[in-house]
């Protein structure tokens, strides 16, 4: 590689340990969709999940532009209640790719592109959204780092709150199975939307550290929902530690011991 | 009211998506932009393509009577037959 040139160093396949990243979780909400009659949602506190619904709706108007899986994504964000000061930080694997597929099938077929899709088709669509809804100006970041979309945006946001512009983030997850044609490239099985509360780490019990390890090549390899499902299972068991295997290595978690 | 009125009110609806309103809730007369049916400029943009593509008509972004035009369903509504007589 040619020093000072414009040549981009990519990732190792197993990366070496990188220096441990913390924050603290003050509150979460989690939606599996395995079905259209199969929608499991899971929070902190475990309780009030049937109330996912009114108070957590988006207005018509906007509600029309948001594909199911960002409405989810939204219905866990809104849950949350973030403040007018939170950073909002959007991670998705594919984003909402159906948008994206019904631009190309117009382009394909030599017909106009509807310009609300175009409109909504770049990946931080629905963090601008949510910041008009919640009229937020704090600013936002939108994440797209493959299966690993969601462990990249919780570094994302520690290293924001470490910065210490931001007292307080919202990061928000979703995914979906990508459309029939592009089967052979999907890892996904079930639509997950997550959303995360976070502040910055105290160093103290109830810390959450975050690290990137080579792999244990005897543990499967994660889709990004199954990552993102993995994090919130390890959230919900209370449990020291946990390990997914990413496709760059594996991300342990683990909460702080004081 | 017009069969073309109705015609553009099914249309509006569903190119716009607007879930919650029927067709026939919409008043001719009621403005489609900001305080009245509360539609915006994306709204504009689509259903200009969607015009395009029902009745083969292009409404330039350009003319200045676009405002005038995209008023309410009776404006547009005026404004197709005009191009059809044309």
């Amino acid at each position: 590689m040619s020093e000072g040139g414009a040549v981009l160093a990519l990732p190792q396949r197993e990366a070496p340990p990188i220096t441990t990243v913390a924050l603290r979780v003050a509150d979460w909400a989690a939606c599996r969709v395995a079905g259209p009659d199969k929608i499991e949602w899971f929070t902190a506190t475990a309780a009030a999940p049937a109330a996912a619904g009114a108070a957590t709706a988006l207005p018509a108007m906007l509600r029309r532009r948001v594909s199911a899986i960002g409405q989810k994504a939204f219905a866990a964000a809104l849950r949350l209640s973030p403040g007018a000061d939170d950073r909002f930080i959007f991670c998705s694997r594919h984003g909402e790719y159906r948008r994206t597929q019904s631009l190309l099938q117009a382009l394909a077929m030599r017909e106009p592109a509807s310009p609300a899709d175009f409109s909504l088709s770049v990946h931080h669509a629905l963090a601008g959204l949510l910041s008009i809804v919640r009229t937020n100006s704090a600013g936002h970041t939108a994440v797209a780092a493959g299966s690993d979309s969601l462990a990249f945006g919780l570094i994302e946001a520690a290293t924001c709150l470490a910065a210490g512009s931001d007292k307080q983030v919202l990061l928000v997850y979703f995914d979906e199975p990508l459309p029939e044609d592009y089967a052979e490239f999907c890892e996904e099985e079930d639509a997950f939307a997550a959303a995360f509360l976070l502040t910055p780490a105290r160093g103290l019990t109830g810390d959450i550290l975050l690290s990137l390890e080579p792999a244990d090549r005897n543990l499967p390899r994660r889709s990004a929902t199954g990552q993102a499902a993995d994090f919130v299972r390890f959230l919900a068991s209370g449990e020291v530690g946990a390990v997914s295997r990413g496709s760059r290595g594996q991300w342990r978690w683990r909460r702080a011991d004081g | 009211m017009g069969s073309l009125e109705l015609e553009l009110k099914q249309l509006i609806v569903s190119a716009l998506s607007l879930e919650e309103i029927k067709p026939e809730e919409i008043d001719s007369d009621e403005p489609l932009f900001g305080d009245g049916l509360g539609l915006d400029s994306i709204d504009g943009l689509e259903l200009g393509m969607a015009i395009r593509k029902a009745y083969g008509i292009k409404i330039e972004a350009k003319k200045e009577e676009v405002r005038e035009i995209f008023f309410n369903v009776k404006s547009i509504a005026a404004f197709i037959a005009g191009q059809r007589g044309a």
